[in-house]
């Protein structure tokens, strides 16, 4: 794992994990950085009209997974709010590194059986697992959690990089409503759609919440 | 053939899977020609092949990149691949990139200062920054086609321009 910079430092000016796509930005970073548009359909737990369809809590899940199997600290280390609220317990993501013998629900384990193999080799992904996820998911589902799987290896260029922003730039909960995600038409929408249905999606205004937080939606029994 | 039952309407396999996502396709795809045309086509080339291999995907296995090929890559070369460390078809530059391609499929956070610096010392700090980015999409894009058993390709796809079958295929 590297959190140094193994690139010169005058290159890096305006880096960030993930970045809004400018054509006309040719700048090594801007090559560098995940599309923010990729992020917005994939790497957050959110449905919008055009993004990846997965349970809140099973996405976090298989994106915390693969933060831990490639050593991403900041991936590692953040947490959706909207996962949290969907029931995302601290004791599930500990569970993570030993999943196959944690009490994960077995969908959750089939589900990572998925990613395991994709972020290891993909080779031993085999028919016989891909038919045991099936049980419990749509073939939509499974390409769903193949691409997120894959997805969320993308962090494997910054950490090689040495370009991890790190834990402390992360630990805690984040709300859909803040500027990591830029903007989108799409986003705007499936936000309010939450917010309509009670979810909070708007963080603390004064100080984030540590990892571990709970945010009950409103109306739900406390 | 894909183990993906549900396929949308197209020309080839490749896009009739990852155009169940078709938004996400296009972003990940732009992101990927523009990755690979930033590093030396005939570099390019050995590493995705080699990414390719490691990871066991069919369908990245059966195209060629084509600058590669003007530029005189040779299937001979190709070929030689799975032995490179004792192949004299090879560059120590491009050996050193290909030691640095096979840590980044298999445990990028085990790289090491190092290993880091034996391949940079090939390369200037924009050509590292672009071939591990190159590295880092041509390692996903390999590990879904992989996943999704796409099966080697009969056409190429619109959205790879840049390639060409192999002669094989």
């Amino acid at each position: 794992m590297a959190t140094t910079p193994r690139i010169p430092t005058e290159l890096l000016e305006g880096y960030f994990i993930q970045m809004e796509r400018d054509e006309a930005n040719d700048n090594p970073v801007a090559a560098i950085a995940i599309p923010i548009e990729l992020s917005r359909l994939a790497g957050i737990p959110i449905r919008t009209k055009r993004s990846f369809q997965l349970d809140p809590v099973l996405h976090e899940l298989i994106r915390l997974y693969n933060a831990k199997v490639q050593d991403c600290q900041y991936c590692q280390n953040a947490r959706q709010a909207v996962a949290v609220q969907a029931g995302l317990e601290e004791d599930m993501v500990t569970a993570l590194s030993q999943f196959e013998t944690s009490s994960l629900p077995e969908h959750v384990k089939a589900a990572l059986r998925l990613t395991s193999a994709i972020s290891t080799n993909p080779g031993l992904l085999s028919d016989e697992l891909w038919a045991a996820a099936g049980e419990y998911f749509t073939e939509d589902e499974l390409v769903d959690i193949v691409l997120l799987s894959m997805h969320t290896t993308a962090s494997k260029v910054t950490i090689t990089l040495g370009l991890d922003p790190g834990k402390e730039a992360s630990s805690r909960l984040f709300f859909p409503t803040e500027d990591v995600y830029g903007e989108s038409a799409d986003l705007a929408e499936a936000i309010e759609d939450l917010r309509r249905s009670g979810v909070v999606v708007d963080g603390p205004a004064d100080q984030p919440l540590p990892v571990g937080s709970h945010v009950q939606p409103v109306g739900s029994p406390a | 053939m894909t183990r993906v039952s549900s396929v949308v309407d197209a020309p080839t396999e490749l896009e009739g899977v990852w155009g169940k996502r078709p938004e996400y396709f296009a972003i990940f795809t732009g992101d990927y020609n523009d990755s690979i045309a930033r590093v030396d086509p005939v570099l390019l080339e050995l590493c995705r092949v080699r990414i390719a291999q490691l990871v066991e995907s069919a369908f990245d296995l059966s195209l060629r990149y084509a600058p590669a090929q003007q530029a005189g890559l040779t299937e001979a070369k190709i070929e030689a691949l799975s032995h490179y460390p004792d192949s004299d078809l090879f560059s120590e530059k491009e050996r050193a990139a290909l030691e640095f391609t096979e840590q980044f499929v298999i445990q990028s956070s085990s790289i090491s200062d190092d290993d880091v610096a034996r391949v940079q010392a090939h390369l200037t700090a924009e050509e590292f920054i672009y071939l591990t980015k190159s590295l880092g999409a041509m390692d996903q894009f390999a590990r879904a086609n992989s996943a999704f058993r796409i099966a080697p390709a009969t056409a190429v796809p619109a959205t790879m321009p840049a390639f060409t079958l192999t002669s094989a295929s």
